[in-house]
């Protein structure tokens, strides 16, 4: 089984936002493009000031650190868990897709997710964030950042083949998961800033504290929808088994009525 | 009853299945394609988002440009692409686009205009353009173009229109490294004519250039390849760019002393004995006696000879010899009294010598004073240069932000020279051009042209286009004589012209103003027509791009039909021609056009229609060490060598009013103002990697991603100013006196002496809705201090004073 995920070189990234645009123009209509929030990755902290303001330490030695930020694609995903429809699903090869059709636009994964990769296409009604561009991946190709990357920052391929170019990233250099304290077991990788000494592992920055999704999800998804379903299907054997009886006692009748 | 309650079970048992279906987690999901259920089609073209001119392929669907990929076919690097390559989908069909030809209505700079048809614009501009021919003064006229994919064509127009006064932006971008590369190089004055071979060098130096951001795509691929491959890379920059964040080392030079680094380096280099003594005696003229009288080369004709031959010492016997004479190895070092032919003795010393003496004056002592540098670490970088081979330093490109920039570049290339590492595997190599062919023959000879160029000054011997020229002492001042009416095409010298306030009053004097471009710019304002073109993804053209070390071609080809009443830029200069009566000399048809350009390399219009490009990836060995080693010898250079000594600047000194050793060889002349006072700072400009000059800041992709420049200053200094973050200030320039409200970006990464702004923004065409009004423009605020050699106009010369805005 595959385990599809990504390694980001952030001494290879330049900040230039190319993998926003490719992304935007492969995934989005253009009617969201203008709008900054209306994104599926962002450039991390570039949006106040460009270039980014995580500028660390002093000159000569100071160094900014560039990473973009979009979804984990969690093994542990608390946007699944907070879900209330079952919209938001993982894949079998590891990609947390969203299904449009059964999305709500309840905003309850938008505050669950530590990373704040989501958001809401109003105009749609849904949530949107990133899903390594599936479509593109059942083809055989990369991730549209992927290919765009002009540094080659960007690695995609399956963590679970060992001779897959992620996996020999993950052997060769210190990777960390963001927020990885917080148990969602990413499958973004990134590979640190070199010579820098910078918390790297709590970006993103600007995400406000997570909401947990009250206990009632959980509690209608793991026992009221359970129960609901299969009260509707003992209503409906209720029902045929009243039919079928019904039926039965009004043939007998007839017969009694002809006899 | 028993029809209802059937009729409800079954309802029910409908609506129970659907629940149940629903809730159990059996997906009816719709797979979001993008591209399914339409025709989609892979077009491969070449990028015009900037100059650089990457392949593509633009994916169409249904007859909609979806998006550009990277074309893989490219052998130079073949993943990547940046955000405005990109968001060329974004320009294609974005409503503020110029949909149709305009017309002006109201004053200048108001933005009235009508919207007229093609017949019209085009009958009433070459109505106007004719009195000029029917005058006698075709000079009249001046066209100002981005060199691109209509070079060819506006300069066959202006050649058949009898005007001479055909300029590129030179003296606001890369005049100083046509000029300078030219004279050392002897490279045809032309853009990316050197190739620092960043792939394979193990140490790389960069003088301020900014690939991470001002991107020049493959150049930017072979510095990662270095990266990756453990190179160090060491940027000298007064900021922390994005290119010197990507750096091993930044190295937060003081603005405008980068050619006081390059001597310093030299003067470790050539204090040790650490260059390349074989390559200098063989391949430049290194060798060559300067008389000590008047600092300019002896010749033949000085002893009394008959030829005016450079001369040399012979290395054999030591006497003087002819440079060039058959089996003379000359030497490097030495002098030599020589016998004048009027009986005078001078002291002579080669070139080399005068070298040595100037770089004496650079210890690293004194560096570190000019510099702001430690002497420790300009002595490092300069061993480093030397013993962690092959290394390279990069040739740069925006030279004339500093008056002092065509010598400033010499003393680095030079750097390359002492190393030897010209045309060598990781050295700065000479980029390989294919010779194409140019357009179809014209059907008779051009006009006799009796004016001269109105930048071609006595002053200014050896320099490059001077547009600033063009705008404030030709059409303002009528010095020397007065352009009367401008054709731009893609370009905007509102913005990209310095000292703005001259400029628009030289924009109110034209009698005719025709910008030919995609949007309405904050020029076109000023205009009489505004004439839309085609974007490239609408258009046809043949490329050569010149940001690669390898000969190539490309093709640009129509993607969709086109959006608007657009029409492509060589029809409009074509029907121009037609109406002022030599459109005889633009009657082939593209297939023409292409089949004439490719045909000296037998390559087909239709097979570049189906790559995309055709590169020579040439092997090592047919690219490396072929100039001057096994080719070009001579030269086209006064010595016919590399010129370590430029004859030709010693020649134009006098002109310029300096010494001949001032210019021949390299010097550092401080910047002519510098920041004093607490609140002034130099004014630094430069890119974005979201937004190329100032014709994308209102593209639909980019716009949200920067949309606005701020000001950035140090941190400590602005604290003692009393700004914080975020704060509003007043600019005022000290060279112009215009001002501007800038709001601060402190950082601790900038140099104190030193604040920086993005280009492009502060553009007051109302026709650009996303970009009106956004930011501040930095054209009035930057002066002229003109380069002596170059023309280069000094922009970031310019001191700036900041107070809190009101």
């Amino acid at each position: 089984m595959k385990r599809l995920g990504l390694v980001i070189d952030t001494n290879l990234c330049i900040g230039c936002q190319s993998c926003v645009v490719a992304c935007k123009t492969t995934n989005l209509r253009p009617e969201l493009w203008t709008d900054y929030d209306k994104s599926r990755i962002r450039l991390e902290s570039a949006h106040a000031c460009y270039p980014p303001t995580t500028d660390v330490g002093r000159p000569p030695s100071a160094k900014r650190i560039m990473a973009t930020i979009q979804c984990m694609h969690c093994d542990n995903a608390p946007c699944i868990v907070a879900c209330p429809t079952g919209a938001t699903y993982r894949r079998p090869d590891g990609i947390v897709a969203i299904d449009r059709d059964r999305c709500l636009g309840c905003g309850y994964c938008i505050d669950a997710c530590p990373y704040g990769a989501r958001y809401l296409d109003s105009e749609a009604g849904t949530v949107d964030k990133c899903n390594l561009c599936a479509e593109l991946v059942d083809q055989g190709q990369d991730p549209a950042c992927v290919t765009a990357c002009p540094t080659g920052a960007r690695v995609f391929g399956d963590l679970n083949d060992p001779s897959s170019a992620v996996s020999g990233l993950l052997g060769k250099e210190a990777v960390v998961q963001l927020k990885a304290q917080l148990g969602t077991q990413p499958k973004v990788y990134y590979v640190p800033p070199a010579g820098v000494d910078y918390p790297f592992e709590e970006l993103p920055t600007s995400v406000p504290p997570q909401k947990v999704p009250s206990p009632l999800v959980s509690v209608f998804k793991q026992y009221l929808k359970p129960l609901t379903e299969v009260a509707v299907l003992g209503v409906i054997g209720l029902g045929l088994i009243q039919m079928v009886k019904s039926r039965a006692e009004e043939r007998e009748r007839r017969r009694q009525k002809v006899e | 009853m028993k029809m209802l309650r059937r009729e409800f079970i079954k309802s029910a048992a409908a609506a129970g299945a659907v629940v149940v279906a629903s809730t159990v987690g059996v997906p009816t999901r719709r797979v979001l394609a993008s591209s399914t259920g339409g025709s989609v089609t892979l077009v491969p073209s070449t990028c015009e988002m900037c100059s650089v001119a990457c392949p593509i392929l633009v994916e169409v669907v249904d007859g909609r440009a979806k998006r550009i990929i990277p074309n893989p076919d490219n052998p130079v690097g073949r993943t990547g692409i940046c955000a405005r390559g990109q968001a060329g989908v974004g320009l294609l069909y974005d409503s503020q686009r110029l949909q149709r030809p305009l017309k002006r209505v109201g004053p200048r700079g108001e933005g009235k205009f009508v919207q007229v048809d093609w017949e019209q614009a085009l009958d009433e501009i070459a109505g106007k353009l004719r009195t000029y021919l029917d005058e006698g003064h075709p000079e009249y006229l001046a066209v100002y173009r981005k060199p691109g994919a209509l070079d060819a064509t506006l300069q066959r127009f202006v050649n058949a229109f009898g005007t001479p006064n055909f300029f590129t932006h030179a003296s606001t971008c890369p005049g100083t490294l046509s000029v300078v590369a030219r004279w050392t190089f002897g490279t045809q004055p032309a853009l990316g004519t050197m190739y620092p071979d960043f792939a394979n060098a193990r140490y790389i130096v960069i003088f301020t250039r900014n690939y991470a951001e001002g991107l020049a795509l493959t150049r930017l691929k072979h510095l990662v390849e270095a990266k990756k491959r453990g190179a160090k890379i060491v940027v000298l920059d007064p900021r922390l760019s994005n290119t010197a964040n990507f750096a091993t080392e930044w190295v937060p030079i003081r603005p405008g002393t980068d050619g006081a680094f390059a001597l310093g380096l030299m003067q470790v280099i050539l204090g040790r004995g650490l260059y390349d003594s074989g390559f200098l005696s063989t391949y430049t003229n290194a060798p060559i006696l300067i008389r000590s009288d008047n600092g300019l080369p002896l010749t033949d004709a000085d002893l009394g000879g008959s030829s005016s031959s450079f001369m040399v010492l012979d290395g054999a016997s030591g006497s003087t010899m002819p440079l060039g004479k058959q089996g003379v190895v000359p030497k490097l070092e030495g002098e030599s009294e020589v016998i004048l032919k009027d009986g005078k003795q001078l002291l002579c010393k080669t070139a080399f010598e005068y070298l040595k003496e100037r770089a004496a004056d650079y210890p690293s002592s004194k560096v570190e004073q000019i510099c702001d540098v430690p002497a420790p670490v300009i002595e490092r970088i300069a061993t480093e240069l030397t013993t962690v081979r092959p290394s390279v330093v990069d040739d740069g490109w925006k030279w004339t932000n500093w008056s002092n920039g065509a010598t400033t570049l010499r003393s680095i290339l030079l750097l390359n020279v002492l190393l030897g590492n010209i045309d060598k595997k990781g050295g700065l190599c000479y980029s390989k051009r294919f010779s194409l062919g140019a357009l179809p023959k014209p059907p008779r000879p051009f006009p006799d042209m009796k004016a001269i160029k109105v930048d071609r000054v006595k002053e200014r011997p050896v320099a490059a286009d001077m547009p600033h020229r063009l705008f404030h002492d030709s059409i303002l001042q009528g010095n020397p004589y007065p352009v009367r009416a401008l054709l731009t095409h893609a370009v905007n010298p509102l913005l990209n012209i310095p000292d703005a306030a001259k400029t628009i009053e030289a924009l109110n004097k034209l009698e005719l103003y025709v910008a030919v471009d995609i949007q309405a710019s904050s020029s076109a304002m000023y205009a009489d027509y505004v004439l839309p073109e085609h974007t490239y993804l609408e258009s046809r053209a043949i490329m050569a791009p010149y940001m690669t070390p390898y000969p190539t071609v490309s093709v640009v080809q129509p993607a969709v039909e086109p959006v608007y009443d657009t029409r492509p830029g060589s029809w409009i200069i074509s029907e121009l021609a037609k109406r002022l009566g030599f459109g005889d000399f633009f009657s082939y048809t593209f297939e023409e056009e292409a089949s004439s350009i490719l045909a000296p390399i037998g390559v087909s219009l239709d097979g570049l229609k189906k790559s995309g490009l055709y590169v020579d990836v040439q092997p090592a060995e047919r690219f490396y060490e072929q100039v001057p080693y096994k080719k070009a010898p001579p030269l086209p250079l006064p010595s016919g060598r590399i010129e370590l000594y430029s004859v030709q600047f010693a020649m134009a000194a006098s002109k310029i009013g300096m010494g001949p050793l001032d210019v021949a060889l390299p010097n550092f002349i401080p910047p002519k103002a510098a920041p004093v006072k607490e609140d002034e700072f130099y004014l630094l400009t430069g890119r974005s990697p979201i937004h190329t000059d100032s014709s994308t800041e209102n593209n639909p992709l980019l716009n949200p991603l920067l949309s606005e420049n701020s000001l950035m200053v140090n941190a400590d200094r602005a604290k003692g100013l009393g700004f914080a973050n975020g704060d509003y200030v007043e600019v005022e320039s000290l060279t112009t006196g215009a001002t501007a409200r800038a709001r601060l970006c402190v950082r601790d990464t900038i140099r104190e002496d030193a604040a920086f702004t993005y280009y492009g923004f502060g553009q007051t065409s109302s026709y650009l809705g996303r970009a009106y009004k956004k930011g501040f423009a930095v054209s009035p605020l930057l002066g002229v201090h003109e380069d002596p050699l170059s023309g280069g106009a000094g922009l970031n010369e310019t001191v700036v004073r900041i107070r809190r805005a009101v």
